[in-house]
C-alpha cells in the first residue's frame, strides 16, 4: 500500500506540472548594405528618358550628345483623300414583268354538239359538205384566269395581243369578241374579224396603257358565222379554234403580282478622287472604309453586289454582297466596309479606252430584286436610293505626289536637358550643333527655316537664333534643297536622303535653354515634274533633328541642380535607425548636398541632409583625377511620416574654377547606402 | 513556478545499478526521475530566459557571452523511468528486467560569435569575421522500452557478470540545427556582407505534440561487464548506443552558400521604395529562405553512455568503499560515412561532453547511507560535487550531482534525482 502511495504521488506531480512557455525577446542592432552603385556623370546630371547619350572622343573625354526632333511632317495631311459619289435613285419602272399569256380552245366537236342531231349529221371522221351556218356561236362567254401572274395591275405601258387561229375545215366570218374585267365589267378590248379563212391566223395588238387589269377577265364571243365548205371536207372533232390572249411590254404604275428575281440595275463606272495637284497611280490604304447608304421602299429585299476591281488585298478585289431590307419610311441603311490594308489602283478600268488614267478607280454595282414568292404590291413611286462614300487614310502613295507647299507654323519645343539646373554658371570649351534633315519622301523637297532660336524662358535675356552655317549661309531663310529618297528595288525599305547643316555656338548651351522655337516651309517637288514616279509613306516623311555635341570640358561655378523624386516613404517608417551613405567620388566635381523631404503637395516636412559637402576627387596640377575621395553621410533622427517626395539640391563646382576640367569616360562615383536598424527578436 | 519546483525536487535516479541490485531479494519495481542541466558557460538565467520568456537586456547578454569559454556547451535532460525486475529466487545474480523511460534531451554548443550575432546583431562587428562553425542545437523526446538480462559468465575460473539489453525507441519529436561551417563578415559601414554557410536544419512533424505520438522508431543496446575479485570490482558499461529513424514527414533543409551581398544596384533614385522592400525582406528572413526544404526520412542518435569504473571495498566504519569512474557520451551529429573508429571518436567529440573523471565514496551514517563524490569534465568543465542519501532499506534515494551550485553566485549546473523502489 505504501508503495502504491509513492506511485500515485509521483504520477500526480507529473500530470499537474505543465508550464506555459513564453517567447523571450531581445533587441539586435544590425547593419545591411542596401545600394551599391557606380554612377557616371550621366547619372548625376542628366535626367533619363530623353534622347541623350554620351560619346567618347579620341582623347577619352566624354562628349554629351543631345538629340531633339524639331520638325516631323508625319502628322501633316500631305494627302487628304475623300470621295462621295452622288445619290442614285432607281424607280419601279425599271421592274421587268414577264408577258402574260392565256390560250382558249373551241373544238369543232363543241360546235357540232350545239347543232340538233349534229353528231348524227356530222359524225367524226366522215366526209361531209358543211353548209353555211350563221351565228353558230353567239354570246358565248369564257373566263380568262391570270391569277398565276398577278392579282391586279395598272399599266402605264403594255400591249394586249389577240391571236385567233382557225383550224376548222371551213372559213369563219363576222367574229366579234370583247374582253372585260370580270369584277367590274370594264371593257378592256373589242375585236371584230370579218373573215378568217380555214387554216388562217388573225393577230391584233391593242394598247392597254392606262388600263387596270384584274387577274380574272371575261371574254365574250358575240358572234361567229360558219361559212359553207367548198365541197366535202373531213369532219375531225379535234379541229379547233385557238384563241391566244397575251399582255406584253408590261410597265406597271402599280401592281399586285408575283414579281420574279431580276436585275434591277447595274452600274459600271469609274470614280475619281480629288487629290489636289497629285496624280497618283497607286495608293496603299492604312485605314479606310467605304460607307454605302441605301434606302428602299420596295416591298422586297434588294441585293447589292458591289465590286471594286481597283481595290485589292492579297490580289483579291474588293467584293461585297449586301441586302437592303424593305423600308417604307425610306430611311437609309448605312453599311460600312473596311479597307484597311488594301491597295488601290488609281489607273482606272483595266484596258480602258484611251489608256491608263490617274486618281481614278473602277467599280461595278449590281442591284437585284429578291422575289419572296408572295403577292407583293409595287407602285411606280417605289424606289431604291443609294450613294457611297470613301474615307481613306493612306499608308503610301505612288505616282506624282504634286507640287505642294506646307507651312509649318512656329512650334515651341521644350528642351529638358537643363530642367534641373536652376542657377550657376557653366563655361564650355566647345559646342557643335548639327541640324539634320532627313527626307523619306520619294520627291525632291525644299526646306526653309523661317525661325530657329533657343531661349531660356526663366531669364530676361532674348532668345539666341542659329546664325550662319559652316558654308556661310544664313540658316534662317536659306532654301535648303534635299534630294528625293529612293526605294530598295521598288520596295521598302526607304533609303532616305540627308542634309546636314553644321554650326557652332557655345552661347546657346551656356544660357541653359529650355525652349526652341521653330517655323519652316517645306515644298515638295519644287522643280518640274520628272519622269520618275514619286512615292510617299505617310508615317515616314520629312524630319528635322538637332544634335548638340558637347565635349565635357568645362568650368562649373556654383551650378545648382535640383530635382524632386516621387518616393512614397510614408509607409516606410520602419525601425531603420540610421542610413549611411558612402560616396567614393572619382569625378573632379565637388558638391554641396541638401536632401529635403516633402509631402504630396510639395510642402517641406524636414531636411534630411543639410549642406553636406561631397569632396571632389583628388586631382593633379593638370586637373586629372589621381584618386577617389570618400565622403560619408549619416542620416538619423528622421521622420518619414507623410513623405511622398524627396527633393535633392546640389551645388556643383569643378575642381578648378579657372581652367576647363575634362571629364573622362573612366571617371565614376561609387555610391553605397547601408541601413542600420534595430530589431526586436521574439 | 511551484510546479517547476516540484518537478525539480521529485526527480530521482538509480545512482548505481549495482548497488541497488545487491540488496534486491525478490521481484522489484521502482520509479526514478532525474533532471540534469549542465553548461560550461551559460548560466541558469540564460535558459530561464529562453524557456520562460521575458526581455533580455544587454547586461544579461554580456554576462552570458563574456563568461569565459568561447564555445558554449549545454545539455539538459529530464528522464522519468519505471522499472520492473523479475528476479530469480534461486540465483539472485541472474534475472530479467524491463525499464520504461520517458526521455527529453536538449543538447547544443554555440560559439560566442554566434551568441554575439544572435543577441547583438552585426552592427558592432563591422570589419570583423563572425565564426558560426560547429554550432549545433538538437533536441529529442522519445520513450525507451528496454528489455535486459543479467547473468554471470564463468571464464578461466573467474566470474563476470554480464548485462545485456535491447531497447525499442518510440520517437516523438526531434529537431536539429547544425552549422557545420559558417561565417559572416560585415564590411565598414555595412558596405557589404559576406556570408558563407553550410547548414542543416531538421524538424519532425509538429502537427501532433501529444506525449506519446510517433514520428519515428529505433533501437538501442546495452552491454555491461562486471568483474568482482574479493574486495575489488571493475566494470565497463556501454549503455543506450542506438538511433531513431524519423519518418518522411520530417522536414530537412540543407544548404551551402557563399554570398557576398553589397546591396542592389540602382540606376536612379526613383527606386527608393525598392530599398525599403529590401529592408523588409531582410528583417523577415527565415531559415527557409536560405535553403531548400524537403521532407525525407532522417536518422539521429540518442546519447549513448560509456563508462569504466573501479570500486574498492574499504574496511572502515564510515567509508565503506571508494569508486573511480571514467565516463563519456557518444552522440555524433550524423552519420556521413562508414561506421568505424572515426565515427566512435567523432561521436564522442560531437556529443559536446568532455570525458569525465569521478571519485566517489559510500558512507554508512547510522540511519542512512550517504554518497559523496567529486567530478571533473562533462558538459561543464568545472569540478562538481556529488551528494546523495538513501535509507538503509534503499527504497528511497535523493541527491544531486551539483551540490557546489548551492555555494556559487551564478549557477551553470543543476541536477536532482530521486528514486522510489519497493517489493511486490
Amino acid at each position: 500500500m505504501k508503495n502504491l502511495l509513492y506511485f500515485i504521488l509521483v504520477l500526480f506531480v507529473f500530470i499537474s506540472c505543465k508550464h506555459e512557455l513564453e517567447r523571450p525577446s531581445w533587441e539586435t542592432d544590425n547593419i545591411i548594405p542596401l545600394v551599391n552603385s557606380k554612377m557616371t556623370i550621366n547619372d548625376i546630371i542628366i535626367d533619363n528618358g530623353y534622347s541623350n547619350y554620351f560619346d567618347i572622343d579620341s582623347n577619352n573625354i566624354i562628349t554629351l550628345k543631345y538629340n531633339s526632333e524639331l520638325i516631323n511632317t508625319n502628322n501633316i495631311d500631305l494627302l487628304g483623300i475623300e470621295s462621295t459619289n452622288k445619290e442614285k435613285t432607281f424607280t419601279i419602272d425599271s421592274v421587268q414583268f414577264d408577258d402574260v399569256e392565256i390560250n382558249y380552245l373551241l373544238s369543232i366537236e363543241d360546235v357540232i354538239n350545239d347543232i340538233p342531231f349534229g353528231t348524227i349529221l356530222f359524225p367524226n371522221g366522215s366526209q361531209r359538205e358543211i353548209p353555211q351556218l350563221p351565228s353558230i356561236i353567239q354570246d358565248d362567254t369564257i373566263l380568262i384566269d391570270a391569277s398565276e401572274y398577278f392579282e391586279t395591275m395598272t399599266l402605264y405601258n403594255g400591249n394586249l395581243n389577240f391571236k385567233f387561229t382557225n383550224n376548222f375545215p371551213t372559213d369563219l366570218s363576222n367574229i366579234v369578241f370583247s374582253l372585260y374585267n370580270a369584277n367590274n365589267q370594264n371593257l378592256i378590248a373589242n375585236i371584230n374579224i370579218s373573215m378568217l379563212q380555214s387554216g388562217e391566223t388573225y393577230s391584233e395588238t391593242l394598247s392597254v396603257a392606262g388600263e387596270t387589269i384584274d387577274y380574272l377577265m371575261t371574254g365574250i364571243i358575240h358572234n361567229i358565222d360558219l361559212e359553207q365548205s367548198n365541197g366535202l371536207v373531213l369532219i375531225n372533232y379535234d379541229d379547233d379554234i385557238i384563241s391566244n390572249i397575251s399582255i406584253s411590254d408590261i410597265q406597271i404604275m402599280e401592281a399586285t403580282a408575283y414579281f420574279p428575281n431580276q436585275l434591277l440595275h447595274q452600274e459600271l463606272v469609274e470614280q475619281s478622287f480629288d487629290i489636289g495637284s497629285a496624280r497618283l497611280t497607286e495608293l496603299g490604304i492604312k485605314n479606310g472604309e467605304v460607307i454605302i447608304n441605301a434606302a428602299s421602299s420596295l416591298p422586297d429585299t434588294i441585293s447589292v453586289i458591289y465590286i471594286i476591281p481597283s481595290l485589292t488585298k492579297n490580289n483579291k478585289p474588293f467584293e461585297v454582297l449586301v441586302k437592303i431590307p424593305p423600308n417604307i419610311n425610306n430611311n437609309y441603311t448605312e453599311l460600312n466596309f473596311n479597307f484597311d490594308g488594301y491597295v488601290m489602283n488609281l489607273e482606272g478600268k483595266e484596258g480602258r479606252s484611251g489608256g491608263d488614267t490617274v486618281n481614278t478607280i473602277y467599280s461595278e454595282m449590281y442591284l437585284y430584286l429578291d422575289s419572296t414568292g408572295e403577292l407583293e404590291t409595287i407602285n411606280k413611286v417605289d424606289s431604291f436610293k443609294l450613294f457611297n462614300q470613301f474615307i481613306i487614310t493612306p499608308e503610301y502613295a505612288r505616282g506624282y505626289i504634286g507640287n505642294d507647299t506646307f507651312n509649318i507654323e512656329t512650334i515651341d519645343k521644350e528642351i529638358s536637358l537643363f530642367n534641373n539646373i536652376h542657377s550657376g554658371e557653366i563655361l564650355l570649351e566647345k559646342l557643335d550643333l548639327n541640324l539634320t534633315i532627313k527626307n523619306n519622301v520619294g520627291s525632291d523637297a525644299k526646306i526653309i527655316f523661317n525661325e530657329l532660336n533657343f531661349d531660356n524662358t526663366n531669364d530676361n535675356n532674348p532668345p539666341i537664333s542659329l546664325n550662319i552655317d559652316k558654308d556661310g549661309n544664313n540658316i534662317i531663310g536659306y532654301p535648303y534643297m534635299i534630294e528625293r529618297a529612293s526605294l530598295t528595288d521598288g520596295n521598302l525599305p526607304v533609303i532616305p536622303k540627308f542634309l546636314e547643316i553644321e554650326t557652332q555656338s557655345t552661347e546657346i548651351l551656356e544660357m541653359f535653354p529650355n525652349k526652341v522655337n521653330i517655323s519652316s516651309t517645306i515644298i515638295l517637288n519644287p522643280n518640274v515634274q520628272t519622269s520618275v514616279s514619286d512615292f510617299i509613306f505617310l508615317d515616314n516623311t520629312i524630319e528635322a533633328n538637332i544634335e548638340a555635341s558637347m565635349p565635357l570640358s568645362f568650368v562649373a561655378k556654383k551650378l545648382e541642380i535640383s530635382k524632386i523624386f516621387d518616393a512614397d516613404l510614408s509607409s516606410n517608417n520602419r525601425s531603420v535607425e540610421e542610413l549611411i551613405i558612402t560616396i567614393d567620388n572619382g569625378i573632379p566635381l565637388q558638391a554641396k548636398l541638401e536632401v529635403i523631404l516633402m509631402d504630396s503637395e510639395s510642402n517641406i516636412l524636414d531636411t534630411l541632409i543639410t549642406n553636406h559637402f561631397i569632396y571632389s576627387a583628388i586631382t593633379s596640377e593638370d586637373d586629372l583625377v589621381i584618386s577617389n575621395n570618400e565622403s560619408v553621410i549619416s542620416i538619423s533622427d528622421y521622420n518619414f511620416d507623410n513623405v511622398k517626395k524627396v527633393k535633392i539640391n546640389s551645388t556643383f563646382n569643378t575642381s578648378n574654377l579657372n581652367n576647363s576640367v575634362d571629364i573622362y569616360n573612366h571617371y565614376e562615383m561609387g555610391v553605397k547606402l547601408s541601413a542600420r536598424f534595430k530589431q526586436i527578436i521574439e | 513556478m511551484k510546479k517547476i519546483i516540484l518537478i525539480l525536487f521529485i526527480p530521482i535516479i538509480s545512482l548505481s545499478q549495482k548497488n541497488v541490485e545487491d540488496k534486491i531479494k525478490i521481484n522489484n519495481i521502482s520509479y526514478s526521475s532525474i533532471f540534469t542541466h549542465e553548461s560550461n558557460n551559460l548560466s541558469i538565467d540564460f535558459f530561464k530566459s529562453m524557456l520562460l520568456g521575458g526581455y533580455i537586456s544587454n547586461e544579461m547578454k554580456d554576462n552570458w557571452i563574456s563568461s569565459g569559454n568561447n564555445l558554449n556547451k549545454f545539455n539538459t535532460n529530464l528522464t522519468n523511468s519505471f522499472s520492473y525486475k523479475l528476479l530469480n529466487s534461486k540465483d539472485k545474480n541472474k534475472y530479467y528486467y524491463f525499464i520504461f523511460s520517458d526521455i527529453n534531451n536538449i543538447n547544443g554548443q554555440i560559439s560566442d560569435d554566434f551568441m554575439n550575432l544572435l543577441f547583438y546583431g552585426n552592427y558592432n562587428f563591422q570589419r570583423q569575421n563572425i565564426d558560426l562553425s560547429n554550432t549545433i542545437i538538437r533536441g529529442d523526446r522519445f520513450q525507451q522500452y528496454k528489455f535486459g538480462y543479467i547473468f554471470p559468465y564463468n571464464i578461466l575460473d573467474e566470474t563476470i557478470n554480464i548485462n545485456i539489453a535491447l531497447s525499442y525507441l518510440n520517437g516523438n519529436q526531434h529537431s536539429k540545427f547544425l552549422i557545420n561551417n559558417g561565417n559572416i563578415y560585415t564590411g565598414n559601414n555595412g558596405d557589404n556582407i559576406e556570408l558563407n554557410y553550410d547548414l542543416e536544419y531538421t524538424i519532425t512533424d509538429t502537427s501532433d505534440l501529444s506525449l506519446f505520438n510517433k514520428n519515428g522508431q529505433g533501437i538501442a543496446y546495452d552491454l555491461c561487464l562486471l568483474y568482482i575479485k574479493d574486495e575489488n570490482q571493475v566494470g565497463l558499461n556501454i549503455n543506450d548506443i542506438g538511433f531513431i529513424k524519423w519518418n518522411n514527414k520530417t522536414r530537412t533543409n540543407e544548404s551551402q552558400e557563399n554570398l557576398n551581398f553589397s546591396g542592389v544596384e540602382l540606376t536612379n533614385f526613383d527606386d527608393l521604395d525598392k530599398i525599403y522592400d529590401l529592408i523588409d525582406s531582410l528583417q523577415t528572413l527565415e531559415i527557409d529562405s536560405f535553403s531548400v526544404s524537403k521532407n525525407k526520412e532522417t536518422r539521429s542518435f540518442i546519447p549513448g553512455k560509456l563508462s569504466l569504473y573501479y570500486t574498492k571495498k574499504l574496511k572502515n566504519n564510515i567509508f565503506k568503499d571508494i569508486r573511480f569512474i571514467f565516463s563519456s557520451i557518444w552522440q555524433p551529429f550524423n552519420v556521413n560515412g562508414e561506421i568505424d573508429i572515426n565515427l566512435l571518436i567523432r561521436g564522442i567529440q560531437e556529443s559536446g561532453y568532455f570525458p569525465s573523471s569521478k571519485i566517489l565514496t559510500m558512507m554508512d551514517l547510522k540511519y542512512i547511507y550517504g554518497y559523496v563524490g567529486l567530478s571533473a569534465g562533462g558538459f561543464s568543465n568545472k569540478i562538481t560535487l556529488d551528494m546523495s542519501i538513501t535509507n538503509k532499506k534503499r527504497n528511497f534515494m535523493i541527491g544531486s550531482y551539483n551540490i557546489e551550485s548551492i555555494f556559487n553566485k551564478e549557477i551553470n549546473n543543476i541536477s536532482l534525482f530521486l528514486q522510489l523502489s519497493g517489493r511486490i
